[in-house]
């Protein structure tokens, strides 16, 4: 029977791993010996290790991985805020400073845009017919010089 | 190539002046009010300079536009700087931008050659909110009013109630020559009292950029910019010594209606007034294809408006265009349309056929062996068959223009459509844009709206638009480094004018050197909102 009363599964599956199982073992077992080895009190000596040998009796194995894993959520939590200002401190850190930002934006970012402006201008002048209208209803304006077309896909 | 590096540097600039302003004016009421202060600090040859006026306590709407702004125009490392700045605040990013760009900004830029700006940011407030501005910026004091922050790179003085902002370098002489301009507002020194910038001092806009322009162009762009709802709308005036949209044209009544009426569908209208008759710039493909000039009696059957609409072809690699003249008797123009593609297609075919004096290299292009073919059959079928499509425009662009345009795909289409009052001659390179173009004219080209008498008017979606140069991608061969460049320059126009969202201009040309539009911006964020240039009386 474990610590809340419920019995072992028969299911090898899910029992805890044997592994968990050896080194919480070897962690209590490593806390009695350092509770033997201190200079302390008979008595204190004999209150830890009663405590070590009642945790070794009591606690269920089973109850290890659950133990381990609410630690490391715990841990995580606990954690997280002194990581994300970690990550941020970091971040910060690379960081291009306002001033390089400025001339990046003046020089790089700029000259891209200006290759793009270019390249749509050079995509667009062959077809850039001038739009203005004649000044004469009459069509009188009309500024194409049919001779020099002519001459030139004749010829 | 070193003036073309100034070149770049002044657009760069000039853009980065433009998200300045972009900012600012998300950020500044609409009942700000009017003096020149901010001018003062300019030194007279100032290439750009910007005034923002605004009360420290609008942070109101568009807030959230600040940072795709930012991204698009200056790149995702001002993203980084960005938010590092709001960290440093502990606030949000939008709160930072607010903090800083709240109140009254100024901004100015000058040229020192060789590729050298120098720029000072100037905000105008209390002490109080200097101080938080100092403390975003890491700024410490070395001096009564003067702080310096050596992780940004920049120096700070603190006079007349501006907190002015510099870079390192040269930023001491600079911060003092504008400290000393502001308190005296001299116009001697400061572009104040430059000529070009004089019908800008009694201007109340809220946000005021001036913009100086280098030869050829010359002259000086001044761009007033307010807001209406959730568009931004620039009012520009030019002076220039030599326009850069050519020479001007006279304005005339253009239809509104039917250039909205293609939004839904196109990356780009434009529409401006036209005859048929043609300019000196036509004169290369006359020469080519003499049938292409339009014959009196078709242009006497001409209103004189012309509508060019880009959109999406079913060929992914290249855009849809489309061109459409307006005309009185549509019957007679579907008449007229039909000999006269007969006579274009026929030289578009003779010119694509050409032998070249120049030998093999400019011979026509053999994988178009096919379609020129096919394209004779559909000459020789134009009369009988009644259609109306021919495939010599693609191999006759592609030798003429070099396949890098990647127009070699490119169809002939045509049709003529009746309206009620009146019709249009309609072109396209593909058959369902020309169907798509001409539904739309069809049904929405004889409206009772006002016709506002312009040079042009049009609108460009940015996110479609961005869409077609990305798959396009004119004049990147793949493989060639030096296309790099080009692409590079592409994705950075696309991402610019995706995150613009959607613009709608109107302009003319009142006189020769002289250039006046009015340009509506609805940010992407903001959504597009089809009713409100009726509403704010920009047109389209």
């Amino acid at each position: 029977m474990n610590l809340f009363g419920g019995a072992w599964s028969p299911d090898p599956e899910r029992q805890p791993s044997s592994r968990s199982q050896r080194l919480l073992v070897r962690a209590l077992l490593a806390l009695r010996s350092e509770a033997r080895s201190r200079p302390y009190s008979q008595s204190d000596r004999a209150r830890a290790e009663a405590l070590a040998d009642r945790i070794m009796l009591e606690l269920p194995r089973s109850v290890l991985p659950i133990g381990l894993a609410a630690l490391f959520i715990v841990g995580v939590v606990c954690l997280m805020p002194l990581m994300r200002d970690a990550v941020a401190e970091g971040t910060e850190q690379r960081a291009v400073p306002v001033a390089s930002v400025m001339e990046h934006g003046i020089r790089s970012q700029g000259a891209a845009l200006s290759d793009g402006f270019e390249a749509m201008r050079e995509v667009v002048a062959p077809f850039a017919a001038g739009d203005a209208p004649s000044s004469d209803a009459d069509g009188s304006s009309d500024r194409t010089p049919p001779a020099d077309a002519t001459a030139f896909s004749r010829s | 190539m070193h003036a073309r590096r100034n070149d770049d540097q002044r657009v760069g600039a000039t853009l980065l002046a433009l998200f300045v302003a972009t900012i600012a004016c998300l950020l500044v009421p609409r009942s700000a009010c009017a003096d020149n202060a901010a001018f003062a600090l300019a030194p007279r040859d100032a290439v750009v300079a910007i005034d923002a006026r605004g009360a420290a306590d609008v942070l109101g709407i568009g807030g959230a536009a600040i940072r795709p702004v930012l991204g698009s125009l200056a790149g995702e490392q001002a993203l980084a700087t960005f938010d590092s700045l709001a960290r440093r605040t502990k606030t949000p990013a939008d709160a930072a931008a607010r903090e800083v760009f709240a109140g009254r900004v100024a901004f100015y830029l000058t040229d020192h050659g060789a590729g050298e700006y120098r720029w000072i940011f100037g905000v105008q407030a209390d002490d109080a909110r200097c101080e938080r501005v100092l403390k975003m910026l890491g700024g410490r004091m070395i001096a009564p009013q003067r702080f310096a922050s050596a992780t940004e790179r920049l120096v700070f003085r603190r006079i007349g109630g501006w907190l002015l902002i510099a870079p390192v370098e040269g930023g001491d002489a600079a911060l003092d020559a504008a400290a000393a301009r502001t308190m005296a507002e001299d116009a001697g020194s400061s572009l104040l009292g430059d000529p070009l910038i004089q019908e800008f001092l009694a201007s109340d806009a809220p946000v005021r950029i001036f913009l100086r322009h280098t030869a050829p162009i010359g002259g000086a762009t001044l761009i007033g910019i307010t807001r209406t709802g959730n568009a931004l709308r620039a009012d520009l005036r030019g002076t220039y010594d030599q326009s850069p949209i050519g020479a001007g044209s006279r304005p005339r009544p253009l239809d509104t209606r039917a250039v909205r009426a293609l939004e839904d569908a196109a990356a780009m209208v434009v529409s401006n007034p036209s005859d048929g008759a043609a300019s000196p710039a036509d004169a290369f493909w006359l020469a080519l294809v003499p049938e292409l000039k339009l014959s009196p009696a078709m242009r006497a059957n001409m209103v004189g408006e012309r509508i060019v609409a880009f959109g999406t072809s079913a060929d992914p690699t290249r855009p849809a265009m489309a061109l459409a003249w307006r005309v009185e008797d549509a019957r007679q123009a579907e008449a007229d349309q039909d000999a006269y593609m007969h006579g274009v297609c026929c030289g578009l075919l003779r010119a694509a056929e050409f032998p070249s004096s120049r030998g093999a290299e400019f011979a026509p292009v053999a994988v178009h062996a096919d379609r020129l073919k096919a394209a004779a059959r559909q000459v020789a079928d134009l009369g009988a068959a009644g259609k109306r499509e021919c495939d010599a425009l693609g191999p006759f662009l592609d030798r003429y223009l070099g396949s890098a345009f990647k127009l070699g795909s490119c169809g002939l289409h045509w049709t003529t459509v009746e309206t009620p009052c009146g019709g249009w001659q309609v072109y396209a390179s593909d058959r369902e844009w020309l169907l798509a173009v001409s539904n739309e004219l069809k049904s929405n080209s004889c409206g009772e709206e006002e016709h506002p008498a312009a040079t042009g008017i049009g609108f460009c979606d940015g996110p479609r638009a961005a869409a077609v140069v990305r798959k396009w991608r004119p004049l990147v061969v793949e493989g060639v480094k030096s296309s790099d460049r080009i692409a590079r320059g592409l994705e950075a126009l696309a991402t610019a004018v995706e995150g613009l969202g959607r613009i709608r201009f109107r302009y003319e040309t009142p006189a020769p050197h002289r250039v006046e539009a009015q340009i509506e911006i609805v940010p992407k964020s903001a959504g597009a909102a089809p009713a409100a240039s009726a509403k704010t009386g920009t047109a389209p």
